[in-house]
């Protein structure tokens, strides 16, 4: 059927039949009248293929995300995929824009009048704004456009672009509406799945007060120069998460366009009505600076969806590497405590390792890290690595903000990290001095703080150090990390040549 | 296509496409032009529905697999399939944990998810 003359059994006629590939074949014109082409027939496949994975990139795009209840795969790991999913569907939209537009102005006679009279068809008009919407699409959803225009510009544009495109495509061709539909039914369910989340979260709560209930977020800034974070703190009345996920923020008194993913810090409390989140911010460019401008205050208004993500420890604890780099360990330490908490066996290896930019870094979350040293004496295989990566000597900061009152926290981790701030520069200085030096102090065995100056500790070191020690052991392993990219890269890489017996599990948490 | 149907002729229905007018009475050449259209059409439908097919299988064997491993008593451990899933993820790790090759291109990430976008592609371009 595809072309008329050629041999039925050859080899690629067999492949075409298969396929249903089609050749490019041209009857020649006859005067006045169309020259006939394949041209139409294939510009119509790769259009209505398009239209088939459009649900699908629909999918794949979701947070509420029906594919990960399915599989269990984490909604995050869907972005790589959905991404390349609208490339195809724009060059799919496009040669067959292209298609279409040469059979008409060229091969259907007589130019251009044919192409002028097929232009004034409905459905070809909204095939031209469906094409130009999917390119709008493709264009402003580069990583390097976005860098131009800003996220909330991305946010607010590509949703509703896609929900446009989706309408004009159902415009072009009514006929396959049902791809349409499905797409729209799938951001529908997304979209009011994370309002239903949101507003569960933030109406009702005591009894008696309806309404609606934001978080108050108290603002610090920590750190100085090149190293500088915004932590957030704040009680909220809700049921608990669990370690290792995360939350969407929303600062509706910067923007109630935007909001971000951030993981707590702070160990959710199950027996608890009221649980604290803590949260840990680089300050860097966008929202985080706007925010870090806020530092001091103790009720900016929080919005969360959430939780997010996978609980953790997943597995009856046996042995735990936990790998952060920076504010990864949001991800990790909490993770940590958890699973030495419900650690039945207490020889199990646990290796907390933390890469830090500067010591003063562990001023961040100092009362959790204070718990995290003092379950030591009663882990014997509990390891605690502190990798200094930009000083060969602790320096303390002077200036800045000022986890003041935490110093009196060490006396009692129990508390919880303390939200009020207020001390005088110099006080903090003394304080934080006192606290990092504490928190430096090599007064464990199993716990090491290396001061690398410039450079980075190898990755398969880390991972070799504590196979060595787990494999002896036997047992299941779990190796969890967060942090820079380049770091889950090169963890990735240890990670595929390690040899194990009993089972390995390995989660890096993306932050982009 | 929009022509009045011809005495005695009939509209064939075609999913996602116009009804189809027949018998035709346009010229031989027409005729077989407009045919390939219906046939093509056809088709393309089919192998989108293989497509979504194919995914849909993926996903019932994967939560399949999921609920069986998950759910079930601890002899199943060492079974057949819990074996072959363990090697699977071994051979996963091995293989795919690592970059991908052109990070300027595809970004950093794993060579597992540019293995899965290069069989897509590989589907959409064999069959269009």
């Amino acid at each position: 059927m595809t072309t008329p003359e050629h041999d039925p059994h050859s080899a690629s006629n067999i492949l075409r039949r298969f396929t249903g590939y089609i050749w490019l074949y041209i009857e020649p014109t006859k005067p006045g009248g169309k020259t006939r082409t394949t041209l139409g027939w294939w510009s119509n496949r790769v259009g209505v293929l398009s239209y088939a994975l459009t649900p699908f990139t629909v999918l794949l795009a979701s947070r509420e995300s029906i594919l990960t209840m399915l599989t269990g795969i984490p909604y995050q790991h869907f972005n790589f995929l959905h991404r390349w999913c609208g490339r195809i569907i724009f060059a799919q939209a496009a040669l067959h824009t292209i298609g279409w537009t040469v059979v008409e102005a060229y091969y259907y006679g007589p130019a251009p009048d044919v192409y002028y009279l097929f232009l004034t068809n409905m459905y070809a008009v909204f095939g031209c704004v469906a094409t130009f919407l999917i390119t709008f699409l493709t264009i402003f959803s580069m990583k390097r456009v976005i860098r131009w225009t800003g996220y909330e510009f991305f946010k607010i544009t590509h949703s509703i672009g896609a929900i446009l495109y989706i309408g004009a495509c159902w415009g072009h061709w009514d006929k396959l509406w049902c791809w349409m539909v499905a797409s729209l039914v799938l951001i529908a369910i997304d979209q009011s799945a994370r309002l239903f989340k949101t507003c569960y979260l933030h109406f009702g709560g005591k009894k008696g007060s309806i309404g609606f209930r934001r978080g108050m977020a108290d603002v610090q800034i920590i750190g100085e120069g090149d190293d500088v974070i915004v932590r957030l703190d704040f009680d909220f009345e809700q049921e608990a998460w669990e370690p290792g996920q995360h939350f969407y923020l929303c600062f509706p008194s910067l923007s109630i366009w935007q909001s971000h993913p951030f993981t707590v810090s702070s160990m959710p409390d199950p027996s608890s009505k009221v649980q604290h989140h803590t949260y840990l911010l680089r300050a860097r460019k966008g929202q985080t600076v706007h925010l870090a401008a806020l530092a001091g205050q103790t009720d900016v208004p929080v919005i969360m969806t959430g939780p997010y993500g996978p609980g953790w420890p997943q597995h009856t604890t046996d042995n735990v590497l936990a790998v952060a780099g920076g504010t990864g360990v949001t991800f990790t330490l909490p993770i940590v405590i958890q699973s030495l908490r419900q650690l039945i066996v207490p020889q199990a290896t646990v290796d907390f390792v933390w890469v830090i930019r500067r010591a003063q870094d562990l001023l961040w979350l100092n009362a959790e890290f204070v718990e995290l040293k003092q379950m030591l004496a009663s882990n014997p295989g509990l390891r605690i690595n502190i990798f200094v990566t930009r000083e060969d000597t602790p320096h303390i900061p002077f200036c800045c903000n000022r986890p003041g009152k935490q110093a009196q926290q060490n006396a009692d981790p129990e508390k919880g990290p303390n939200t009020n701030i207020s001390s005088t520069s110099s006080q903090t200085e003394t304080s934080n001095r006192a606290t990092l030096q504490e928190l430096l102090a090599i007064d464990q065995e199993r716990f090491h703080v290396e001061l690398l100056g410039s450079h980075h500790p190898t990755m398969p070191m880390v991972v070799t150090s504590f196979m060595e020690r787990a494999s002896k052991r036997g047992g299941f392993i779990q190796i969890v990390g967060s942090g820079p990219e380049s770091m889950g890269s090169d963890l990735r890489t240890a990670i595929s040549t390690v040899e194990e017996k009993d089972g390995l599990d390995f989660y890096w948490d993306s932050r982009e | 296509m929009a022509m009045d149907l011809p005495e005695g002729g009939y509209l064939v229905p075609h999913w996602g496409y116009a009804d189809e007018p027949l018998p035709c009475e346009s010229d031989e050449g027409t005729c077989r032009y407009l045919n390939g259209v219906y046939v093509m059409h056809d088709l393309s439908m089919k192998y989108s529905f293989i497509m979504w097919g194919v995914l849909l299988g993926i996903a019932v064997v994967w939560v399949t697999l999921r609920g069986w491993r998950m759910g079930g008593p601890s002899q199943r451990v060492g079974g057949v399939i819990d074996t072959v899933c363990n090697s699977l993820e071994r051979a996963k790790r091995r293989w795919l944990l690592k970059d991908a090759p052109l990070p300027y291109f595809f970004g950093r990430t794993t060579r597992l998810q540019v293995a899965i976008l290069a069989i897509m592609l590989g589907y959409l371009l064999i069959f269009s």
